[in-house]
This record gives C-alpha cells, sequence and structure tokens, in this order.
C-alpha cells in the first residue's frame, strides 16, 4: 500500500565540499559562491541535502544571511 | 582595537566626484575617531537581488580598517543620515587588533597594493617604497594564501573526484 521502503532518489555528495576544498573560503562578498547553496527561491539549502557539515554549514548560513542585507542574494524569489 | 568591515551600497547615479567625495569623507572620520584605514575598494556597479530604494543597481564600496568601537557607532550613525548610502553593512572581523604590529605585518601587503590604492589613500601615509613593481605582489600574495587557511590541516590531501559518480537507479 504505502511506497517501498528502499526508495532511493538520486544520491547526493555526501562530503563537505569545503572540507574537501579548503581553498572555498565562505565569504558574504561572494555570492557566486554561496549561491549554490541557495534553491531557486533563495531558500538556504539544508545540510542533509548539501552534504555539509555542521561547521561548514554553520558559517554558510551566516554568509548567506549577511550576503542578503547587501543585495547581493535574494531573500525570496518571488513567482512570476 | 578592532578591525571592521563595511559594504556601503551607493547610489549608482552618483557621480565619480562625489563617490570620491563620499570615501575621503569617511576615512577622514575613521581617522579623527582614533582608527586606521586598512584598505578601501571599489566594486564598481552591481545589480542588486531586490530593489532598494526602488533602484535595482548600486555602487559597492568596501571599507576595511580598525577602531574602537565607538568608532563604528559613529560611523554607522552617520551612514543612516547619508542620503546617498542606500543600504550598508558593518562586520567585525577581528576583536584584537593591535595597530602596530598589524602595519608590521601587512607591510608587504601595503607595498603590493600601494600602487591600487593610490589614489585613495594619497593623503595617508607615504607607501614604503614603490620599488620592484612585480615581485612584491607575488610575495605578498604567497603569503596570503599562506596565511589564509587559518589552522588548516594539510594531512587531508583532497583526493580528487575523478571517479564518475554511477547514479543507481532503481526501480
Amino acid at each position: 500500500m504505502s511506497r517501498p521502503p528502499r526508495r532511493r532518489p538520486f544520491p547526493r555528495s555526501k562530503v563537505c565540499r569545503f572540507c574537501a576544498d579548503t581553498s572555498i573560503r565562505i565569504d558574504y562578498k561572494e555570492p557566486n559562491i554561496l549561491r549554490s547553496f541557495v534553491t531557486e527561491r533563495g531558500k538556504i539549502v539544508p545540510r542533509r541535502i548539501s552534504g555539509n557539515c555542521a561547521k561548514h554549514q554553520r558559517q554558510l548560513t551566516t554568509a548567506i544571511k549577511r550576503a542578503r542585507n547587501i543585495a547581493m542574494l535574494p531573500f525570496t524569489v518571488p513567482r512570476r | 582595537m578592532r578591525r571592521y568591515e563595511s559594504v556601503i551600497i551607493l547610489d549608482p547615479e552618483l557621480p565619480d566626484d562625489d563617490i570620491q567625495n563620499f570615501t575621503e569623507r569617511y576615512s577622514a572620520l575613521v581617522k579623527n575617531n582614533g582608527g586606521e584605514i586598512i584598505k578601501i575598494e571599489d566594486w564598481g556597479f552591481k545589480k542588486l537581488a531586490y530593489l532598494v530604494k526602488k533602484k535595482d543597481r548600486g555602487r559597492y564600496i568596501l571599507f576595511d580598517f580598525v577602531g574602537m568601537p565607538a568608532l563604528i557607532a559613529e560611523m554607522e550613525r552617520q551612514l543612516k543620515i547619508t542620503d546617498e548610502v542606500m543600504k550598508f553593512l558593518s562586520v567585525k572581523l577581528d576583536d584584537e587588533v593591535d595597530l602596530e604590529a598589524f602595519k608590521a605585518a601587512s607591510e608587504e601587503k601595503a607595498a603590493a597594493e600601494a600602487a591600487k590604492l593610490a589614489k585613495l589613500e594619497a593623503a595617508e601615509e607615504p607607501a614604503p617604497e614603490p620599488e620592484k613593481p612585480e615581485e612584491p605582489e607575488k610575495v605578498a600574495e604567497a603569503a596570503q594564501t599562506a596565511e589564509a587557511p587559518e589552522g588548516g590541516v594539510p594531512a587531508g590531501e583532497e583526493p580528487e573526484e575523478t571517479a564518475p559518480q554511477t547514479k543507481k537507479e532503481e526501480e
């Protein structure tokens, strides 16, 4: 009746991207890096999807929020 | 002394003279309150992610400076009053900055950036010898990148994931 228990959507990269490559710095002034961790609607992608570690997700969150404040990232993307 | 960074979005219709004026005014403000400008960056015009004061473009200026907490309070107060400022954000980068030590450390960095900042910092301390226009830049950059990953663990060499991730498509 219910859906099969083993329902696997396509696998995501499970490694935190910022741990894997220490040369990338989380910086609110670089919206291009941050943009890949934001949905099309402008929401922050959760850790379970992005695969970030807790430390970097925290840094990322503040960075995204700062970037929103200086109009580099949208707060929301309105539906057209 | 604390180190701060302010990103300021100015009216895009402002002529360059006024921008110059603005940066000078605020560097003077920083210095009059016992602070020191580290760098000023002009990022030029950028498209905004949302409308600010009914405008979709803005002129971004970055101030990097050290000073006491009173300075930032005064600076933010002034920014709020100033009409041409559309939006701003100040971030504290460092809690304890020893100005003298910091100056010495950033000497070579300053040398590399002297050319770039020459216009903006004309009134400030004379650039430490504009000799070797190419070399110190590289050295400074190398030093910068070496410093950058604070407490970085060199042990974990990132293994290039060349293995194609095969998607298991069940059902």
